[in-house]
């Protein structure tokens, strides 16, 4: 039996429109966000869990606005000083659309986290590495090696390989 | 949002029992989470945001957001945006406004969406882009002539007003094809062409279906819906204004 998404819009149409209204700083654009956040569990329902559905939409909406602002940014009336959430969205992420993975996510019937939004949660929203962990299923160090296949990109994470449990965190969201 | 804030936020949904270290200021914020979820419900219905869910969930994220980029721009009309009408106006994201205005001796009268006209009526059209730079206008009726009122030809740039009423610089009369006409005001925060505005409306039209034009979503769109196949407006009786138009008493 799958999500009855109605019961979930209701119950968590509030959280999510605000998630996305941090990452995005726009209500219009987040109200798009969060229709694209229920679409996304309406199309993945019959596969997913009725259990920890905030989490899961939680990382769901953060993914999605992590590939709005990666989309916005390639008009230029869009553009803004790059910020540590921009520099995030625009990083190539290796691993994540590899089909193994793609495979071994479906398999569990869950929506993949991905390692742009663990890193949003790393230096966004500042949550520790044993967070990251618990909440993802992964150990601390898979997270860690998750993230720092980014650093290229994103230079607040290039001590993240072997180095402390946190970095500061620096810019983002309001 | 850190992840006490999650968990507030959990607690507020009734996800998760409050934790037993909760102080007081998180128990206030855990009321006002509450208060602004009912807030979020009032203003954003769960029937009507679940119409336009379904129809986003019909399309894979990343092939809405690859069809943005002009040089695949064609690709659009292959996107079947299947949006269900809620209400008689739709708005999905922005705020823009399409007006239309039957043009009477004493004076223009607003129209609202589901109004009957009489074929010979003229019409003006007007918009509030709110801040939307690029817009495109047609219509389309039910023997689908599709009609671009703005701009002036398809390959002119459709620049919008971008605050304010702005009305078109021409009217014009309704013909007599019987039905529904519908009136699709597509507005972008980005360069449009109005060239696949008007695709998306033929396409519509070969379809003969009743959904929203087959586009992006992040393209918003804004439609009213007039009636031609009355002799009496509606619109007309619920107005003061409008009923000498028709030489009623």
């Amino acid at each position: 039996m799958g999500i009855d998404v109605e019961d979930a819009y209701r119950r968590y149409a509030g959280m999510v429109l605000r998630r996305c209204t941090v990452l995005l700083r726009d209500e219009d654009i987040a109200l798009d966000a969060m229709q694209d956040t229920f679409a996304c569990l309406l199309r993945h329902r019959a596969r997913l869990k009725d259990r920890g559905l905030s989490s899961l939409l939680f990382r769901i909406a953060t993914n999605i606005c992590l590939n709005m602002l990666r989309h916005r940014r390639r008009h230029p009336e869009d553009l803004q000083p790059a910020d540590v959430l921009d520099r995030i969205a625009h990083a190539a992420d290796p691993i994540d659309g590899l089909p193994t993975r793609i495979w071994w996510d479906r398999l569990l019937g869950r929506v993949p986290v991905t390692t742009r939004t663990l890193a949003v949660l790393y230096l966004v929203d500042g949550w520790t590495l044993d967070e990251l962990a618990v909440e993802t299923g992964l150990s601390v160090g898979g997270v860690r090696k998750r993230l720092a296949k980014l650093s290229a990109a994103v230079r607040e994470l290039e001590a993240i390989e072997g180095g402390p449990d946190r970095t500061p965190a620096t810019g983002g969201a309001p | 949002m850190t992840r006490r804030d999650l968990l507030l936020e959990q607690v507020a949904c009734g996800d998760v029992a409050p934790p037993l270290d909760l102080t007081p200021a998180e128990q206030q914020r855990i009321e006002e989470l509450r208060e602004e979820n009912s807030r979020v419900l009032q203003r954003q219905p769960a029937d009507r945001a679940l119409s336009a869910i379904r129809a986003r969930a019909r399309r894979p994220l990343a092939r809405r957001l690859a069809v943005l980029v002009p040089a695949v721009a064609v690709a659009m009309l292959l996107v079947v945006a299947l949006v269900r009408r809620g209400d008689d106006i739709v708005n999905k994201g922005g705020r823009p406004q399409l007006l239309i205005y039957e043009q009477l001796p004493q004076g223009a009268r607003l129209l609202r969406s589901g109004d009957g006209v009489r074929p010979g009526t003229k019409i003006q059209l007007a918009y509030v882009a709110n801040g939307n730079p690029f817009g495109v206008i047609v219509s389309l009726d039910d023997a689908g002539t599709v009609s671009m009122h703005w701009p002036a030809a398809a390959t002119h740039t459709p620049r919008l007003e971008p605050r304010g009423e702005t009305r078109l610089p021409h009217a014009f009369e309704l013909d007599a094809t019987p039905g529904v006409e519908r009136f699709f005001l597509v507005t972008s925060d980005a360069p449009l062409e109005a060239a696949t505005v008007m695709s998306a409306a033929e396409a519509l039209a070969r379809a003969a279906s009743q959904e929203l034009l087959p586009l992006p979503a992040s393209l918003k769109q804004t439609v009213v819906l007039l009636r031609k196949d009355v002799e009496q407006s509606p619109g007309a009786l619920d107005s003061d204004g409008g009923l000498g138009a028709w030489g009623e008493p």
